[in-house]
């Protein structure tokens, strides 16, 4: 059984059709891509599994559970870890707010993972009392992904990770995504930076104008000629 | 609060703060209820009644266009004048001593124990409002939800838990007031809320919006600035001068005399 199965859905927003039948399965303790150029419809198929939009059409399932009644904050404490494009920081908040936020999804006391955080991000360690709207680009990635650690789902959905990173930033944000999913988390995510994540993830599906267009392993995919020369250069 | 949390001006929030008041005296005059029952009562039915506000007016509204909620909010404040005009009848009535009146001096400054109450109550329950929001998981959510309300729930968070919440404690409190300021002045009537709830509105404005800190200040501005003009001008003339501070901080701060901008995530 696939921990999460998305099944021919049509998604948008209102009116407007996005996802025309969009189908994919991600297995435990896979690292899973979703390739695309922009506007494919990338983060809005990551927003349909995670639930802030609903399904025209088609079904979701995690863990075999159908989510279609399910709503964003239960499919969060259900164990879906939905780190959005553009990072979602409360810059309101303090760092360490924002972590003990993530709380709400897990039903355990988080302490013991914001200290992993900590350990893994020192930085975010030294600067937990700070708004967390005064953390540059690469700390806020690391703050979104250390709120999805402390979380604990069982499912990561990254949406664009290396989004406005420096190339040195982006190599650590992937061997961190690496990490966790040695940890045991399966991982789900969206990338523009083809060569990044075809080499740190096991399978990858292609997605152009809302349809799926290739799927294989991240190493078939990168030999596609096809592919190669849409996303590779 | 409810302006903090969910960038929602309510404008039926001095119409609350009147069925506040007359829940309270309804209560005392056909129940004899004492004050230590009064009070807490009127809270949790007005909480209630916040909640079904809320659930039944805003909440389809959510996602419309920031307009429409207001202009239920004044439909909403009109609903319960009426609703009271029709209940209790447009003649203003007598608010019950709930608490006997007397003098007492701290050291020479007279101040009778009505007021002394009601100030120390009103700061008590700001400082805890405050210390809530500030240190509460539920306060930090709420904080949380005025940033970013779709991020919120992908961490868990129930929006609709805490939007009732947040509406629960802010028309409770406002019935608080309702019934403070039914012992101070002890007439109420069925407008009495408008132009309170413009002053508090004022006063939020003044302090900058979503502060507790600020409304308070703001509040305190509001009264000096009143006090000041009533004795140089006819006191006719207060509440145009109030409301023409409103008009001129708006124009110079919009954030407020205390607030820092609100850089909203873009
Ligand atoms: N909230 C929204 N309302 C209406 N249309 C939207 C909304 N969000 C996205 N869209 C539209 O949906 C289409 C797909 O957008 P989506 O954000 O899913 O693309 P993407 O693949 O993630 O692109 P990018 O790589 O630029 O992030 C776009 O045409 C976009 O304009
Ligand atoms: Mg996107």
């Amino acid at each position: 059984m696939n921990l999460l199965h998305v099944d021919n859905i049509v998604a948008g927003y209102g009116p407007l059709t996005i996802l025309h039948g969009v189908s994919l399965a991600v297995d435990e303790g896979e690292i899973v891509c979703v390739l695309g150029a922009n506007g494919a419809g990338k983060s809005t198929l990551l927003r349909a599994v995670s639930r802030l939009i609903p399904l025209a059409a088609g079904t979701i399932s995690f863990r075999g559970k159908s989510l279609a009644r399910v709503r964003p904050h239960q499919a969060a404490a259900m164990g879906i870890s939905h780190v959005p494009e553009g990072r979602g920081i409360f810059g309101n908040l303090t760092v360490a707010e924002n972590l003990t936020l993530a709380t709400f999804a897990s039903h355990t006391s988080g302490a013991p993972r914001v200290s992993k955080v900590y350990e893994t991000f020192p930085v975010l360690g030294q600067r937990r009392g700070q708004l967390a709207s005064t953390l540059s680009g690469g700390e806020q990635q690391m703050l979104a992904i250390g709120r999805a650690i402390v979380s604990d789902g069982d499912l990561f959905v990254l949406d664009e990770p290396s989004m406005g990173l420096s190339p040195l930033f982006v190599k650590s944000v992937f061997s961190i995504i690496s990490e966790i999913n040695k940890q045991g988390k399966t991982v789900l995510v969206v990338e523009q930076n083809a060569t990044m994540a075809l080499s740190h993830s096991h399978r990858a599906y292609v997605l152009e104008n809302g349809k799926i267009v290739a799927e294989g392993t991240s190493r078939e995919i990168a030999r596609d000629e096809r592919i190669k020369k849409a996303y590779l250069g | 609060m409810v302006y903090g949390v969910l960038r929602l001006i309510n404008f039926a929030h001095g119409d609350i703060f009147m069925i506040g008041s007359y829940t309270a005296l309804f209560l005392a005059s056909y129940f004899h209820a004492p004050f230590a029952v009064v009070v807490p009562l009127t809270f949790a039915a007005i909480a209630l009644l916040g909640v079904c506000i809320e659930r039944l007016a805003y909440r389809p509204l959510r996602s419309a266009p920031r307009v429409s909620a207001v202009i239920t909010a004044l439909a909403i404040g009109l609903f319960l004048e009426t609703i009271t005009l029709a209940v209790a009848g447009p003649e203003p009535r007598k608010f019950p001593a709930l608490v006997g009146d007397h003098e007492i001096s701290f050291g020479g400054v007279g101040a009778s124990n009505v007021q002394v109450l009601i100030i120390g109550a009103s700061v008590v329950l700001m400082a805890a409002l405050e210390l809530f929001v500030a240190k509460t998981r539920t306060g930090m959510a709420m904080r949380a939800l005025s940033w970013d309300a779709i991020t919120a729930p992908l961490l868990g968070i129930n929006i609709d838990a805490i939007v009732s919440f947040t509406f629960a404690i802010g028309t409770g409190l406002a019935a608080i007031a309702g019934i403070f300021v039914g012992l101070a002045y002890p007439v109420i009537d069925p407008y009495m809320g408008i132009v309170v709830g413009w002053k508090a509105f004022v006063s939020a404005v003044i302090g900058g919006i979503g502060s507790i800190k600020g409304a308070v200040a703001g509040g305190f501005i509001l009264g000096i600035v009143e006090i000041i003009s009533a004795a140089f001008l006819p006191s006719s003339y207060k509440d145009m001068i109030v409301f023409g501070l409103l008009l001129v901080i708006l124009l110079f701060r919009p954030a407020g005399l205390f607030g820092v901008p609100v850089n909203k995530k873009v």
